[in-house]
């Protein structure tokens, strides 16, 4: 009886939580940090986001918490990448969500749906290691892919809040201009890198380097989300040999080990390239991010 | 994964015209950056099936030149022109100003059209991502063991214990085959069957382990409720909601196989109630038939129920924990266990508290985790115990818990460490009830999420006996995998 009483004073408490919080703002789900970014951006003061993830979490293997699911209960919108990315954890939280956030709906936001795909795989076979059917997921390392995705999130965002459409519709043009130019001055400072070659722990960097011209001469693992062996390294470090390749790179949620053995024998760097936002001190936003990502691989190709 | 066409395709654009010539030049010439798979299977001789595959690369080259040609400047990616001043007028042709004129109208069909024209070019859909899977989601479990035991028979006196909550088959053994079908239904409901295939006494008996309908959150009912029918693994405790081919350990823990024979899955609707608060508050409770250990044929004007709470939160980045407290109360009217020679009819009552600490230092828990998991279950029966010589009225208590803890130190390898332990209260029918405790250790192998293979030790003290166990088991899931619980 005691606990019953003690879960009638927890209700009263959500009540008047969410009585408290009429003042309303958007409430984002952001599986991970870039998305979380981007509705900053685009929403600025009027969007509240939860950010599930860090840069530090692999978000292929994250686990459902607790504390998902009581942001989840209270999402406006779930942006994510999708393309199976988040399998292993989001669709079990959707399930507890509501009715707005389900698949299909204006408050359910898969931003790999809206930017062009690459490495969508011919053959799906489990054999294959951990493949997307729907093509490589990790879409904002080509910041094009930004452009397209910040317009869907603007509409979704002036849908879910009618009143802020104008705001939203500002914020959204400024940074499609900004953003714009910025692709521009990457591209320009990262001439010097078309044609090159790196070496990748898993692909996802791909959008980055497809965008920039530089090959991917081979990944550490043999396939998608197979830890490498002894003699998968040997081989990425055979590959390290070209001169072309300028670094191996990783995730900061990639371990370090494989990649610095492969490294070791070429004397080329192993990079740590941030991945998303909060992937390094330095890389504290979206432009942050590309301009250290940048930075990493003009300094390695000196 | 045909990722090196990408930079073949660059160059296709930057020639065009002679895209064909070039991209075969290219993929000739610059061997190390062929993709692996290429690598892997080419030969330097060039074989048929090396054509092959060069021939479907250019079928594939072609046919995306063609959608390049026939929706310039609608894509951007391969699009990396060498005109990069026009950088906007690579991106997709939406603009902002027209898709805002029409903006508050939210009408899902809407939003789906309007956008059609940003979606990527060679996507079948406008959510690709879960959407227009019309065949329900299959998998199937196998499951096998190898099992060797010390002691010839382990049979714990004073315990009334079911079938599943017997020691498994010595030797090799095929376990638990699970079959799984799962499948919105339509907007208002989801369905699940588990049926498994399992041998008891040389024969294949099919058991319904599952068999429910969800409702969904479009169905309308107030935002957080959702209610579960039929038969299905109900929210008791922390294991007993997840299938066992999930656990950590390849038995089930000492309580579990005890007081529940393994799991309660009765027939029966259970509700649940995610309350908007900041922290994760979950409450709910359910009816059933009382049909499943620890009751049977219960008088269906006094079904079993089951009420429970649970709650959790993110202690730091790296720690998080789930805790739970949850009461089954009903009757059972002659319920036989110890291989029918004990039977039951009374009022059996369970409660359970469990709390689970999850730790991952690095916070990406694929590398390195530490998990801290327990659970205490105090039981009441109180009924007539009879036997075939024997029968009494009794009031027994009985106290059972486990503790465990498993870590994880390689993307593909975990140990865990388990203890468990009964506290029986006095005897049953002339038998004193046997202390019984056992630890567990467990090595076990992932080389991906689907398939694993384990080695559990375990040390059973049964009363004055101790059995020694060693199982080898491999769980491997075919087709589709559901998400791990929190």
């Amino acid at each position: 009886m005691k606990q019953f009483i003690k879960l009638m004073g927890l209700v009263a408490l959500g009540l008047s939580a969410t009585l408290s919080a009429q003042a309303k703002s958007v409430d984002v789900f952001a599986c991970e940090p870039e998305w979380a970014a981007l509705s900053q951006e685009i929403g600025g003061e009027r969007v509240k986001v939860y950010t599930a993830t860090t840069a530090f979490e692999d978000p292929h293997h994250v686990r459902a918490r607790p504390s998902h699911l009581a942001a989840m209960r209270r999402a406006d919108l779930v942006f994510c990448s999708g393309a199976g990315l988040e399998d292993a954890w989001l669709p079990l939280l959707i399930k507890k969500g509501a009715s707005k956030i389900q698949p299909g709906s204006i408050g359910n936001l898969m931003a790999s749906d809206w930017a062009t795909k690459i490495e969508v795989p011919r053959v799906v076979d489990r054999s294959l290691g951990d493949i997307h059917a729907a093509g490589n997921p990790h879409v904002h390392l080509d910041p094009r892919n930004l452009l397209p995705i910040s317009r869907q999130l603007t509409k979704r965002l002036s849908m879910i809040d009618p009143k802020g459409a104008v705001i939203y519709a500002e914020r959204q043009k400024r940074f499609e201009r900004d953003w714009s130019a910025q692709i521009i001055k990457w591209q320009s400072q990262a001439a010097k890198l078309e044609n090159k070659g790196v070496v990748a722990h898993h692909r996802s960097f791909s959008y980055l380097f497809n965008w920039l011209g530089v090959n991917t001469a081979a990944t550490l693992e043999p396939k998608p989300g197979v830890s490498p062996s002894g003699s998968d390294l040997a081989k990425a470090a055979a590959a390290l040999k070209d001169k072309r390749v300028v670094a191996v790179v990783r995730t900061p949620y990639e371990p370090k080990k494989p990649a610095a053995w492969a490294a070791k024998s070429s004397g080329k760097p192993a990079l740590v390239l941030p991945y998303t936002v909060g992937g390094d001190p330095k890389a504290t936003d979206l432009r942050s991010l590309f301009d250290l990502t940048i930075t990493r691989l003009l300094e390695a190709n000196r | 994964m045909r990722t090196n066409t990408k930079p073949v395709i660059k160059s296709a654009v930057k020639t065009q015209l002679t895209f064909l010539a070039a991209s075969l030049a290219l993929m000739m010439s610059s061997s190390a950056f062929a993709d692996s798979a290429m690598s892997s299977t080419a030969n330097p001789s060039s074989t048929p099936t090396d054509n092959q595959a060069l021939l479907k690369r250019i079928e594939e080259l072609e046919r995306k030149l063609l959608l390049l040609s026939s929706n310039q400047g609608g894509n951007q990616n391969e699009n990396q022109n060498a005109d990069q001043s026009s950088v906007a007028a690579q991106i997709p042709n939406t603009s902002l100003a027209e898709s805002q004129t029409d903006l508050p109208v939210a009408a899902q069909a809407e939003t789906s059209e309007r956008a059609q024209p940003a979606v990527a070019r060679g996507s079948t859909g406008i959510f690709e991502s879960g959407a227009s899977r019309f065949n329900p989601e299959i998998g199937v479990i196998l499951n096998g063991r190898f099992a060797s035991y010390s002691q010839d028979e382990s049979e714990p006196s004073g315990y009334a214990i079911g079938h599943e909550g017997e020691r498994g088959k010595e030797g090799f053994s095929v376990d638990h085959t699970e079959l799984r079908l799962s499948s919105n239904i339509d907007s208002n409901f989801y369905g699940n069957v588990t049926v498994a295939l399992a041998e008891h006494e040389g024969e294949i008996e099919v058991e319904l382990e599952e068999a429910y309908l969800e409702t969904l959150p479009d169905l309308g009912l107030p935002s957080g409720l959702s209610l579960k029918a039929g038969r299905a693994l109900w929210q008791l405790g922390y294991l007993n909601a997840q299938h066992s081919h999930t656990d950590d350990f390849a038995d089930r823990p000492l309580p579990y196989r005890l007081m529940l024979d393994g799991a309660y899955n009765d027939d029966g609707v259970q509700a649940s109630y995610l309350l908007p608060t900041s922290q994760y508050v979950e409450i709910g409770g359910g009816a059933f038939a009382g049909n499943d250990f620890p009751f049977s044929e219960a008088d269906t004007s006094s079904p079993a129920w089951l009420a429970f709470v649970r709650t959790g939160a993110d202690l730091s980045a790296s720690t998080s924990f789930t805790a739970g407290a949850s009461y089954l109360s009903g009757e059972a009217n002659g319920r036989e266990s110890n291989d029918d020679e004990l039977s039951f009819t009374g009022d059996s009552d369970l409660a359970v508290v469990d709390a689970k600490l999850t730790f991952s230092p690095s916070q990406n828990l694929r590398y390195q985790q530490l998990t801290l998991q327990g659970e205490y279950f105090h039981q009441v029966e109180d009924g007539e115990f009879a036997s075939e010589t024997d029968a009494a009225d009794l009031n027994r208590k009985t106290d059972g818990w486990y503790a465990q803890s498993i870590y994880r130190f390689h993307p593909e390898y975990r140990v865990g460490l388990r203890y468990a332990d009964m506290n029986p209260d006095g005897a049953l029918l002339g038998a004193e009830a046997d202390d019984y405790s056992s630890w567990s250790v467990m090595g076990d192998w992932s080389p991906s999420e689907f398939s694993r293979v384990r080695l559990q030790l375990n040390r059973e003290d049964v009363g004055q006996e101790t059995d020694n166990q060693v199982v080898l088991q491999y769980i491997m899931s075919l087709g589709a995998h559901s998400a791990h619980n929190y």
